[in-house]
């Protein structure tokens, strides 16, 4: 068990790579708490899905731009586990807009979501963390943030902005032994990439050395090894994982 | 699974994908009126009305009251091989709001049902084997139904299986007179607006012209009254305006009040006898649900609603007012082509965009390409504003404008006032 007894929190973990990535750090020895937004049914789901494995599980419904909520939350789980030790800003989201219908609203959420929400829950969480000199930070980026590829551009530039945002807060909280790292995963068969055109698809798969879109459970277990004591040693590291594009 | 997760996976995955892509995966937990409501609270005001199934809204309280105690009272709900007093009553009062020479009623479940009983009745009746549609008509998707359906994507690919029945151009007397002339055809089914072929109304001088063309080749003439039916067009059935009467009249949505299914076919006098009138012949078109009690009552109900005194004379007033109001606030706009209204059925047809950054292969569905994006584009944009409008499915380049009957000033003046913006945003970026 790589995670045997931290304490993790990850928001947007009611669905998609959220619930997966609860559910393998759960199976991991990972105490598990994870935020949703609006979802309850599928976070009854994951929380049902964490417990079936035998692990520790809470959900909130707090939304990672609601900064009283959200600490809250953190203070809740503190009072209850003694701290967190592991945050995965997996939250995010996107919509399928090209420049000529996006507007400034539509900017601003994603970037409020993606970027501004991985901020804030980090700095609600990064308190306890640097009281007790020890935390690990797992941003979930994306290949869309590294590569050109066609995908919506406000997308596009909130994960690039996570991957700054990892290496200067991996900088800044260094000195505390606090780890921050990014993953950037490519298509994933149950995600965005399941809605591609064929031709987009059949594009991508051409360039990909494995031929494959990638799966969840393939994400979560590698993020499980890069929280993990095991992988002391990295920070400020947005590692692809995208079959070799 | 929760139940929205289930129907993209298990119903239809490509709606529920572009909805989930497009932000429009709405969690939709409550319905009043004319307002839908989202888990989150988020209200919307619906301008597509169940593509004409909310004549009275959503909910209405009336129907919700008379099923609950219809229900309590455990009357049988079917009357299998026995006599059927909801149907019988529903009937009678169906053939009393005619004003004419109504005589039986056929029950079904749905509008495309609906059709196949009076396509069938029409070819019993007659002993004539084809039934002469309209180009752009839309009269369901069932096989029956699908053979009077305007060429196109919701037919094109069942062509080989499909009764190779005649088509003729909307609103064209000189081309439905050669379809008749040769005296080979038992029925013209048409639609007194096409709603899907972008809110064509037929005009009274070429309904006139059709049943005088029926006439005189031995033709019925059929209205498919399903979606301009109970209401919708400001009286009760869209015929009354032309005041020509058709042989056989379908009807379905809002027959039920919006909460139950139900659909209906009325037939002249002698014609149910002539098609079905023996004993052996009289149950060789049935169906098992069709005219249930519970849904007889709602219907019973929406035709109290509807036929109260002043309802029919607020609904012809109410789109008076609002299309008054949508024509001067898109007056002089660059891309409108034409506001087409009846009652509270109206369409805006507008031009399409010449941009290439507004074309489909820049929106990411590439398929799609060489169709009008316009009336997507708008739809994209209201829904911005809360305002839930759908464009029509065979002309995608106008929007259909299909509030509740009961539809409140200020969701009329926040509708003008979305529309007027879009089409400017529109027009600024085309």
């Amino acid at each position: 068990m790589t995670l045997k007894d931290k304490r993790v929190l990850i928001t947007g973990g009611a669905r998609g790579l959220g619930r997966t990535l609860s559910r393998v750090f759960s199976t991991e020895g990972a105490l598990v708490a994870f935020s949703y937004i609006r979802d309850e049914e599928s976070a009854r789901e994951t929380v049902e899905a964490v417990r079936a494995s035998g692990g520790e599980v809470k959900a909130f419904k707090v939304s990672v731009l609601d900064v009283p909520g959200t600490e809250k939350m953190v203070k809740e789980i503190e009072d209850a586990w003694g701290g967190i030790d592991i945050l995965v800003n997996n939250a995010g989201i996107s919509q399928n807009l090209p420049i000529a219908l996006m507007e400034e609203e539509d900017w601003d959420k994603v970037m409020d979501i993606n970027v501004k929400g991985t901020f804030l829950t980090s700095k609600a969480v990064l308190r306890g963390m640097i009281r007790r000199k020890f935390g690990v930070i797992l941003n979930i980026g994306s290949l869309a943030g590294q590569r050109m590829i066609e995908a919506p551009v406000h997308y596009c530039a909130s994960k690039a902005a996570i991957k700054g945002l990892t290496e200067a807060m991996a900088k800044e909280v260094a000195r505390y032994q606090i780890r921050v790292n990014c993953l950037a995963p490519g298509l994933l068969e149950d995600g965005v990439g399941r809605n591609l055109p064929d031709h987009r698809l059949a594009d991508y798969l051409k360039h990909c050395a494995l031929g494959r879109i990638g799966c969840f459970e393939e994400v979560a277990h590698f993020a499980s090894f890069i929280v993990s004591d095991a992988n002391s040693y990295m920070t400020g590291e947005t590692v692809l994982m995208d079959g070799g594009l | 699974m929760d139940g929205y997760h289930a129907y993209t996976r298990h119903v239809n995955p490509v709606l529920g994908k572009f909805l989930e892509l497009t932000g429009r995966d709405l969690r939709l937990v409550h319905a009043q009126g004319g307002v839908l409501e989202d888990a989150e609270g988020r209200r919307f005001d619906d301008w597509i009305s169940g593509f004409g199934s909310f004549n009275l809204g959503h909910n209405p309280e009336v129907i919700k009251e008379t099923l609950r105690e219809h229900l309590s009272g455990n009357a049988p709900n079917l009357f299998v091989e026995n006599l059927n007093p909801y149907a019988g009553t529903l009937a009678e009062r169906l053939i009393d709001a005619c004003g004419a020479t109504f005589e039986t009623v056929f029950f079904s479940n749905s509008g495309s049902e609906a059709v196949e009983a009076a396509l069938k009745t029409a070819i019993l009746a007659t002993g004539k084997k084809r039934v002469a549609h309209a180009e752009g008509a839309y009269h369901g998707t069932t096989l029956g139904a699908l053979a009077c359906m305007g060429r196109g994507l919701y037919r094109d690919d069942f062509n080989g299986v499909l009764a190779d029945f005649p088509e003729v151009p909307f609103a064209d007397a000189k081309a439905l007179e050669n379809a008749l002339s040769k005296e080979d055809v038992a029925a013209f089914i048409v639609e007194p607006v096409q709603i899907e072929a972008g809110i064509r109304i037929a005009g009274d001088e070429y309904l006139q012209d059709a049943r005088k063309l029926c006439d005189r080749f031995g033709a019925l003439l059929i209205f498919d009254e399903v979606h301009t039916g109970m209401g919708r067009t400001g009286t009760l059935f869209g015929w009354q305006h032309s005041g020509v009467v058709p042989d056989i009249f379908t009807l379905a949505k809002s027959l039920g009040g919006g909460m139950v299914p139900i659909g209906a076919v009325l037939m002249a006098e002698g014609l149910w006898r002539r098609a079905y009138g023996n004993y052996l012949r009289c149950e060789i078109h049935n169906s098992t649900f069709g005219g249930n009690a519970l849904a007889c009552r709602a219907a019973l109900k929406t035709l109290d609603v509807i036929g109260a005194s002043g309802f029919l004379a607020s609904v012809r007033e109410r789109g008076e007012a609002l299309f008054l109001r949508l024509t001067q606030a898109l007056e002089g706009s660059r891309l409108l082509e034409r506001v087409a209204w009846r009652g509270l059925l109206g369409g805006i047809k507008l031009k399409d965009v010449n941009h290439p950054w507004l074309q489909w292969e820049n929106v990411g569905l590439e398929e799609l390409r060489g169709r009008p994006i316009s009336g997507v584009l708008v739809m994209e944009r209201l829904a911005r504003r809360n305002i839930l409008v759908q464009v029509c499915a065979h002309d995608w380049s106008v929007i259909r404008v299909e509030p509740p009957l009961t539809v409140d000033p200020d969701a009329c003046a926040r509708f003008v006032d979305a529309m007027g913006e879009a089409v400017r945003w529109l027009g600024e970026n085309a």
